[in-house]
């Protein structure tokens, strides 16, 4: 055959004898797989960077959050069973209430009290519903939950028990079953709080207040946070951190810059100072006395001139703002007969589940944790790239770190206000835990095998799946789902690439090789055996996709070259705020080159090249030579 | 013997070199088959310089080609230097080829990005002549053709004349012992054709090749050693 030598000097003419159409062919072959090799090495980059970043926070863990069903759920409230029930509860009520009043001498009159249920006409058919105002409905509530209790976390150990889980951890809801809180401004109490600032748990924008295992609140811990022993701990959002240190918003079209800088501004500030916010805790009677003492100041001014005008035989007053106490009475000129009987109500009040006692308790939060904001929105690609790529350990809540909680000297006191059980079981919340398990199949697999599929009303509808199962703290299982995802896109354009590439080479080849037949014949001629055709055609093929692949290859790199150069200091900054690495040194880079990834490319280029060039050079050989010179 | 389809060498002193025995060769044009040469015997004797004259379509282009192995015959014979090609396989017929044929075509056919030098080596490239061989092969043959001062020129740079000059000397570079050519003069002006028939004279001279040649000039002809006439792919 041919030498090689000899080979490439033949090729090179034909490099240069269609020049449009070769160029055409090398620029759009080139395009598309340096668009293939800057998708690699951009891919590469932010897998590795997303990899880096992804060891912050709870980003590289793999947690599955469950959540037991209400057992009151699901139509329970509804059933002639739980109907007969609260219905009997309420005959009972009435008449244990009658021998409570008859025993302490007070009045009661059974036609007042709340029926257990009612009945509701619809469509002239009568259908009877749980009176939720009824203390029987509650009662008879209390007792179902007793026999039919929610799952608990033996039941979820043994659940999870094949997917090889790392970790259980418990998260309370802390609730404020029976009054509210206010957020004392400069260490003074409003006692006219906005509806807002009443119901509002803790800070404007939070959802719930939980109390989470340390196992789940260490990655958010601020390094070298103490408190006094009656500070209660607490993990808030950046956002949350932001006002708290009364900061102003940043304007809407602040720039990652400016929000990075923010984001530094909060930690430094946060972890140098004890952040604190106080508030004052009433419940429900604390701040009826509250309320009675304004509005009997009010009344009492308004009738200052008015000489008929009868005081109330009991004045509350206003504690000094700054103490969180109970109201004082200013007067108190009930009767001794009065008094009995108010105490005897009390009493009776105080048996069937009333709150008759003030209580109230200033409650000192100090900030020791921060997480990264989470955004409900999704409004702009931010958003949306952090609630995909982010991870939170409050996703809207504030958290309370259990271990830390622990510590307090006031544990006791403060769990009895925040962790005191609802009387109401609906209200309940339901238990939640956390499993950790080491990788995102077991996840997945657990997830898919063992979540109950959610009914209308919130349901489980599977018998026998006691949790709703969901992937928790972060998106590492959708990430990894993400990144299997985009591997398989970037196959599927590998395949579209080099069937366009292969399409428009052979189409080219074809051509040059369909014009090289007299060429070919005169070659054969002088004396060319087939293979040294194929050899020239070969080598010519050759020459070309090694012209394709080094300009590939250069516009590719490039490409991803431009874009981590102008985009990388960005995407940097970005990553920091959505994986919580604001203290980090950690950068985001858009440009990796995984060798192995490159010369797969390349060889792809070669094969589909020599593959072009297999038929259009096979049928040339194949003609009869005398043919192409006659023709010609 | 046969006068109108067979003809013998008159230099009777020479061994045959090209022997072809009642070749026949048609070609199909759809569905119509047409007679190209037509049972023609043949004995063409080394050293000898013929001429293949004829109208158009009498058949002297494709014997040329049947000669030079780049065709096969229908039926018949064809021995070239001892050897029937019929029996070759298209790679030992290529081998063949190379060695012992030289073709040279009325369009000269010369790569239009190869120098002349190059262009001329192009044969070499095929038998894997050693390039320190082919080069001084170039040389010698170029310095004949008067050609040593153009051999870094490419074919666009010269004449018309030297183009075939160069084909011609290209053709020889694997000193076949059968040197074939088909219209040599046909793209020349008379100067150049004129040299061109020196130059085939001189190379009979020089080498002893066998040169047959396809043409309707009766320059050529005259200058022959045996005109041999072809009419509907008969000897005439």
């Amino acid at each position: 055959m041919i030498r090689l030598s000899d080979a490439i000097v033949i090729a090179a003419t034909k490099l240069r004898t269609h020049r449009i159409r070769t160029t055409i062919t090398i620029i759009l072959s080139s395009l598309l797989f340096a668009a293939l090799i800057a998708a690699i090495i951009i891919t590469t980059g932010v897998t590795k960077s997303v990899a880096v970043f992804n060891n912050q926070g709870l980003n590289n863990r793999y947690l599955v959050w469950a959540q037991a069903d209400n057992p009151l759920f699901g139509g329970v409230l509804s059933t002639k069973e739980f109907i007969t029930l609260a219905q009997q509860k309420g005959k009972d009520l009435i008449i244990a209430k009658q021998a409570e009043a008859k025993k302490l001498g007070i009045d009661y009159n059974a036609g007042n009290e709340p029926s257990a249920t009612l009945t509701e006409s619809m469509s002239g058919q009568n259908s009877v519903h749980v009176n939720f105002q009824s203390y029987a409905a509650i009662e008879a509530m209390q007792e179902y939950v007793k026999q039919h209790p929610s799952p608990d976390l033996n039941e979820l150990k043994q659940a999870a028990a094949n997917y090889h889980p790392i970790g259980f951890y418990s998260s309370i809801m802390a609730g404020l079953s029976n009054g509210n809180m206010s957020i004392m401004s400069n260490g003074s109490e409003n006692f006219t709080p906005t509806d807002d600032q009443r119901v509002s748990l803790l800070f404007p924008g939070q959802t719930s207040l939980m109390v989470d295992d340390s196992h789940l609140t260490q990655p958010f811990i601020l390094p070298g946070t103490t408190t006094n022993g009656s500070n209660i701990p607490l993990i808030v959002s950046y956002s949350t951190a932001e006002g708290l240190l009364g900061l102003p918003k940043l304007p809407s079209n602040a720039s990652t810059k400016d929000h990075y800088d923010r984001i530094q501004q909060v930690y430094r500030q946060t972890t140098n100072n004890a952040v604190t916010v106080t508030t004052c805790y009433r419940n429900s009677v604390s701040q009826q006395q509250i309320d009675q003492a304004i509005s009997q100041a009010d009344e009492i001014a308004r009738n200052k001139s008015n000489k008929d005008y009868q005081k109330p035989s009991l004045i509350y007053g206003l504690p000094a703002a700054n103490s969180c106490n109970k109201a004082t009475i200013i007067s108190d000129k009930r009767t001794a007969a009065e008094k009995k009987t108010q105490a005897a109500q009390d009493q009776f009040d105080a048996t069937f589940g009333q709150v008759v006692v003030p209580v109230q308790q200033k409650l000192t939060f100090q900030v020791v944790g921060l997480s990264p904001s989470t955004s409900n929105s999704n409004t702009t690609f931010s958003d949306l790239l952090s609630s995909i790529v982010g991870s939170s350990l409050t996703d809207g809540s504030d958290v309370i770190p259990a271990d830390l909680l622990d510590k307090m000297s006031t544990a006791t006191s403060v769990k009895s206000t925040l962790l005191a059980d609802n009387s109401n079981p609906l209200a309940v919340a339901n238990p939640n835990y956390y499993v950790e398990f080491s990788n995102a199949n077991d996840a997945r697999r657990f997830i898919t095998d063992k979540s109950c599929t959610t009914r209308m009303e919130g349901t489980c509808a599977s018998p026998g799946r006691l949790f709703q199962l969901t992937a928790s703290g972060n998106n590492s299982i959708a990430l990894q789902d993400l990144q299997q995802k985009i591997a398989s896109v970037l196959g599927l354009a590998t395949i579209g690439v080099v069937v366009l590439a292969v399409i428009i080479m052979t189409s080219m080849i074809g051509r040059t090789v369909a014009d090289g037949r007299r060429e070919t014949a005169v070659f054969r001629a002088l004396g060319a055996k087939r293979s040294d055709i194929v050899a020239i055609y070969a080598v010519y093929t050759l020459c070309l996709i090694i012209l394709i692949a080094i300009i590939s290859l250069a516009v590719g790199l490039g490409a991803a070259y431009g874009l981590d150069a102008y985009y990388g200091q960005d995407a940097t900054l970005q990553a920091k705020l959505l994986f919580d690495a604001v203290n980090t040194n950690l950068t985001f880079r858009f440009f990796s080159i995984n060798i192995a990834l490159l010369g797969v490319v390349v060889v792809i280029i070669v094969i589909s090249g020599l593959f072009s060039m297999v038929i259009p050079t096979l049928r040339n050989i194949r003609r009869n030579p005398i043919q192409d010179m006659r023709e010609e | 013997m046969e006068q109108t389809n067979t003809e013998t060498s008159v230099a009777n002193d020479k061994r045959p070199i090209v022997v072809i025995d009642k070749v026949v060769r048609s070609y199909k044009v759809k569905k119509q088959t047409i007679p190209a040469i037509n049972g023609i015997s043949l004995s063409i004797n080394e050293g000898e310089f013929v001429v293949l004259n004829g109208s158009s379509g009498s058949g002297k282009s494709t014997l040329l080609q049947l000669i030079g192995g780049l065709d096969k015959p229908d039926s018949g014979n064809i021995t070239i230097d001892g050897v029937d090609i019929k029996k070759l396989s298209d790679h030992k017929l290529s081998l063949f080829r190379g060695k012992t044929i030289g073709f040279v075509f009325q369009f000269f056919y010369l790569q239009p990005f190869l120098r002349l030098g190059r262009n001329i080596e192009v044969p070499g490239m095929f038998t894997r002549l050693k390039r320190k061989e082919r080069k001084l092969r170039v040389k010698q043959l170029a310095e004949i053709v008067g050609l040593s001062d153009r051999l870094n020129h490419f074919p666009a740079e010269l004449s018309g004349g030297q183009i075939q000059r160069a084909a011609i000397v290209r053709a020889l570079l694997n000193q076949p012992k059968i040197l074939l050519a088909d219209e040599p003069t046909g793209n020349l002006d008379s100067t150049n054709s004129a040299a061109i028939i020196d130059l085939f004279e001189q190379i009979r001279q020089q080498f002893g090749t066998t040169i047959i040649v396809a043409t309707h000039d009766p320059n050529i002809a005259a200058r022959a050693d045996r005109i041999i006439t072809l009419k509907d792919g008969a000897i005439i």
